[in-house]
């Protein structure tokens, strides 16, 4: 009830902000688009047997990459990037004097960008299925996968959070799993075609699974059963890391205190 | 280097207390503490009963604090939709947000963006997101700094307001006369350290306007 709260409230902050920054909102959603056209330009030259070996053509393949790469990278950041922007505009101290744990403030200031972020990946895959087709929907298997690959992201991004509270600068964690996890999870392309040594990084990324989980209840229509490999990992994130990094942020915030740098950028 | 050392104050419900000293003698620090955004390397304080380290969320839920700094709103948003911000978070109900700017005199700004509010209007939705939560305890931090005379008398009439209600006031400031004989008590700090802590229930009913 409380989180609940406290995310509504962000939630319509943040709503209320980014309607004053409409260009802004316009291009961002462009850029994800142009950026899928570019893979429409290139997906004829793509061998003839990719669907029959990936089960759907490449641009439907390339789509579910990045949509559920942005949306997963949102919640990564989400945490991280909100309490650096409190940071910067001064309003941190602020909303941590509201009279509940400071760990569950920091976690419903995530709420907008997590949204914002899967409601883009849901309007990137609306537009690759009207553009070519060759999805083939499960939707239990979808809401699965959405709700467990979220909560291992969000329970990974409140531990880039407590960093950013300690160290005072931008998401080190985050930028890293990011830049490298993208790729190496197969987002652009399948993971069986990289070099030997790449597989094994995409073995222990969680993007991997997610992406794995995402392309079997969108493009084959598999059930909950035919998931629940990957979707078993990712909720072992979640359940480990999740109250670790909970913990963590905790500490984190406890160490800004005794500091007396929660402002400090 | 110490930022408190050894301090012993107990101000009681009802009293408006100015802490006073030169500049980071600890009045900050103190106020901070007690509003627990920061956290002590020792000893204890209590609000309302409740320890500022392993309680607090129930000190929260009695203390508002204001301060000198006027980057606790968000640039892009009005002054009434910061307080909406606030008042989410606090779980006080919406209408409550209207009859603070009324208190503060913002009633006519509060459709404006906060990046044109003046230093004074500033301060004033400070104040007036303090008094979202009736707070029990009202932590000021040079609360006086950017007002102009009219504000100032608004300041203190919510000040006094306050204590009359039964809340406690701490008002950090280099200025006991801007209190304006609305003060019952002045700690003085000095690195640190306590080093005076006067009754001024004499010195007040002479300067009272």
């Amino acid at each position: 009830m409380t989180t609940r709260r406290l995310a509504g409230a962000f939630l319509r902050r943040d709503v209320r902000i980014m309607r004053s920054y409409r260009a802004a909102l316009v291009g961002q959603l462009l850029g994800t688009l142009l950026f899928l056209a570019s893979f429409a330009v290139v997906s004829p030259i793509i061998s003839e047997d990719f669907g029959d070996r990936y089960g759907a053509g490449y641009l439907a393949f390339a789509a579910v990459g990045i949509a559920v790469t942005g949306a997963l990278l949102s919640a990564l950041q989400a945490f991280s990037e909100s309490v650096r922007e409190a940071q910067l505009e001064g309003t941190l101290e602020a909303v941590l004097m509201a009279p509940v744990r400071r760990e569950a403030v920091v976690a419903a200031m995530g709420a907008y960008p997590v949204l914002a972020g899967t409601a883009a990946a849901g309007l990137t895959l609306a537009v690759a299925a009207g553009l070519a087709g060759g999805f083939d929907v499960h939707p239990v298997s979808v809401l699965l996968a959405l709700v467990v690959s979220l909560a291992a992201f969000a329970a990974l991004g409140l531990l880039a959070a407590a960093v950013v509270l300690v160290a005072k600068r931008g998401n080190p964690v985050a930028t890293l799993i990011g830049m490298v996890g993208a790729v190496t999870a197969g987002a652009y392309a399948p993971v069986d075609t990289f070099p030997g040594w790449l597989q094994a990084v995409a073995d222990v990324n969680p993007l991997t699974y997610a992406l794995d989980a995402w392309r079997s209840a969108t493009l084959r229509g598999e059930g909950p059963g035919a998931v629940a490999g990957e979707l078993g990992v990712l909720g072992t994130v979640a359940v480990v890391v999740g109250p670790l990094a909970w913990w963590v942020l905790g500490r984190a915030i406890d160490v800004a205190r005794r500091d007396g740098t929660l402002v400090s950028y | 280097m110490l930022a408190l050392d050894g301090v012993t104050v107990s101000v009681p419900s009802g009293t408006v207390c100015a802490l006073v000293g030169r500049n980071g003698s600890g009045k900050s620090t103190l106020l901070r503490v007690l509003a627990t955004l920061v956290l002590p390397d020792g000893g204890s304080a209590l609000v309302e009963g409740h320890d500022v380290v392993d309680d607090d969320v129930a000190v929260r839920r009695c203390v508002a604090l204001v301060t000198a700094d006027d980057r606790s709103f968000s640039l892009r948003l009005t002054g009434r939709e910061n307080l909406e911000l606030f008042a989410g978070l606090h779980g006080v109900p919406g209408d409550a947000v209207g009859e603070v700017l009324a208190r503060v005199d913002l009633a006519g700004a509060a459709g404006d963006v906060y990046a044109t509010y003046s230093s004074g209007m500033r301060q004033r939705l400070a104040l007036a997101r303090a008094l979202l939560t009736q707070p029990s305890v009202l932590l000021l931090d040079e609360p006086f700094r950017a007002l102009d005379e009219v504000s100032a008398d608004t300041l203190r009439s919510v000040i006094a307001a306050a204590a009359e209600g039964g809340a406690t006031v701490l008002v950090a400031t280099h200025h006991l006369e801007e209190l304006g004989g609305r003060c019952d008590r002045a700690v003085r700090l000095e690195a640190g350290r306590v080093v005076a802590d006067d009754d001024l229930a004499g010195w007040c009913a002479e300067v009272a306007p």
